[in-house]
């Protein structure tokens, strides 16, 4: 179970889980390079799950200094990616929740994407808006699982909820952005639910 | 991941149970039962083509990527994390990291005796002294694109203007303190000017500014047995920094060399280092390092001069 290697390691590391080894160990090059390294991928996952540009660079902030402060937290259990969705994830649903529940135009999200929707579910989607009809927790699961292709068992861990959980979610998620679109394409005057 | 499976009911199958036939991930007797019933439902049918569909959308606004975050703000984003309260970092004193900066920094103190040792022995070759004295702090820029300004640097075109001075300076240089009274007055002309012109000893080289102003605040502490002077120029060639330039002492050599080694590598973003500014940045002493991206941008990393710490980090075209 020790995962630190106790030889002294003459070359720089490189691949994520030697960096991150060496980060936990104190070296700031280490952790510098890993931060340069995943920093659009922790960007575009909070910038997916929140919803918001402004808020998906507090939530990036954020998750930058919880890697930073909680390197040594990786036990190389998962794989490195995974926990760092896990880092960005929870970055992102705390700033959602800080945030609680910013007004949400419902005029933007109906006006500028009537066009887009004539056709219904299969034109082209306006991601942010048919996520942001979501709960945080819904929107992560389908952020992760379709916007991430992350697998089932990925997700529970991401997210630490049972497996069965993230279906119910991904699926609840879905159907709830299935029938948004189903309503907006049908009546673009008809209030949006910001529930689901 | 080996949750009993779902059975769909008699009369229709769930979301889940249909969404996760869609990502192809029900166990095989579970979707052969799914199928069945799909073959014989239209309304099961019409819903999963409705998850199909969201699916699909969803992937395929993958394509269209998150728009990334400029160089800038991902530097300081980086740079604030690594700062951060209990962000891993070695142990002062002891470790691998400690014991490496230690020599380190023996290796520049060596390098500093060499380098004063070398002006000594070459005497009133300013030139040649300057350049070797800043190869002999491992910079890879010669003497004229390292700027002391006594200066602020808040303003994002002063700095600009000052990497700029700094990257365009080499004909600028004029060596000796003798020699550089003149080439002042070369530039400045009849232009009026205070001089409190020092008595350059040592190193005592001069970098002339091609701006338009140059101003002088008191020397810095470590500048004693430097030449600074305050003269006005002639109309500016390009936009100045707001200060004297004058020669770096190895007490700034040293930092300048200490900060570059503290990032370069990843952190300048694969640029190499086109000149080194010193100054203030929010009241505080700084060392700017200006970085040439491949993608000719100028990165201006704005480092305490003492922790050699990130303080922040501006691009330029």
């Amino acid at each position: 179970m020790s995962r630190r290697d106790p030889a002294p390691r003459r070359a720089e590391p490189t691949d994520d889980a030697a960096l991150a080894r060496a980060a936990a160990g104190g070296n700031q090059r280490a952790l510098e390079t890993l931060l340069e390294r995943h920093f659009d991928l922790i960007h575009a996952v909070c910038r997916r799950v929140t919803g918001h540009p402004d808020d998906a660079l507090d939530a990036t902030q954020e998750a930058l200094i919880s890697m930073s402060r909680h390197i040594g937290r990786w036990d190389e259990r998962a794989r490195f990616t995974t926990w760092l969705y896990r880092v960005a994830t929870n970055a992102a649903l705390d700033e959602l929740r800080r945030r609680k529940r910013r007004p949400v135009p419902s005029d933007s999200l109906a006006e500028p994407t009537g066009a887009a929707f004539e056709s219904g579910v299969d034109a082209r989607l306006d991601v942010d808006a048919a996520l942001t009809t979501l709960s945080p927790e819904f929107r992560a699961a389908v952020v992760l699982r379709d916007l991430c292709d992350l697998e089932y068992d990925d997700i529970a861990e991401v997210l630490d909820v049972p497996i069965g959980t993230v279906r119910s979610r991904i699926a609840r998620g879905r159907a709830a952005i299935a029938e948004e679109l189903g309503n907006r394409s049908g009546d673009s005057d008809r209030p949006m639910s910001r529930e689901s | 991941m080996n949750r009993p499976p779902h059975r769909p009911s008699s009369d229709h199958v769930t979301d889940e149970i249909l969404s996760a036939f869609a990502d192809g991930v029900l166990a095989a007797d579970d979707a052969a039962l799914v199928e069945n019933h799909l073959g014989e439902c239209p309304d099961c049918s019409a819903r999963l083509a409705a998850f199909d569909a969201v699916r699909a959308a969803l992937r395929r606004s993958t394509v269209e990527p998150v728009a990334p975050v400029d160089e800038v703000t991902r530097r300081r984003m980086i740079s604030a994390a690594l700062n951060a309260p209990g962000a891993a970092r070695a142990a002062r004193g002891s470790g691998p990291t400690a014991r490496y900066r230690a020599l380190a920094v023996a290796a520049v103190a060596v390098l500093a005796v060499a380098a004063v040792a070398t002006l000594r022995v070459t005497g009133d070759n300013e030139s040649q002294l300057a350049s070797g004295k800043a190869e002999a702090f491992g910079l890879p820029i010669g003497p004229e694109r390292v700027r002391i300004t006594d200066g602020a640097l808040d303003d994002p075109d002063a700095l600009a203007a000052a990497l700029a001075a700094a990257e365009a300076s080499t004909s600028a240089y004029v060596s000796g303190d003798e020699q550089s009274d003149e080439a002042y007055e070369s530039v400045a002309g009849d232009a009026a000017g205070e001089r409190r012109a020092g008595g350059s000893t040592g190193g005592g080289a001069a970098i002339i500014s091609d701006g338009a102003v140059a101003q002088t605040d008191e020397v810095d502490a470590t500048g004693s047995g430097t030449a600074t002077s305050s003269i006005e120029a002639p109309a500016p060639l390009r936009p100045a920094p707001q200060t004297v330039i004058r020669s770096a002492t190895p007490d700034e050599l040293r930092a300048i060399a200490r900060c570059y080694r503290t990032v370069k590598g990843s952190a300048t973003g694969g640029g190499t280092l086109t000149s080194a500014v010193t100054g203030t940045y929010q009241n505080a002493p700084v060392i700017v390092l200006g970085f040439r991206s491949p993608d000719k941008r100028t990165l201006a990393m704005i480092l305490a001069r003492d922790s050699c710490t990130i303080v922040s980090a501006q691009s330029f075209r």
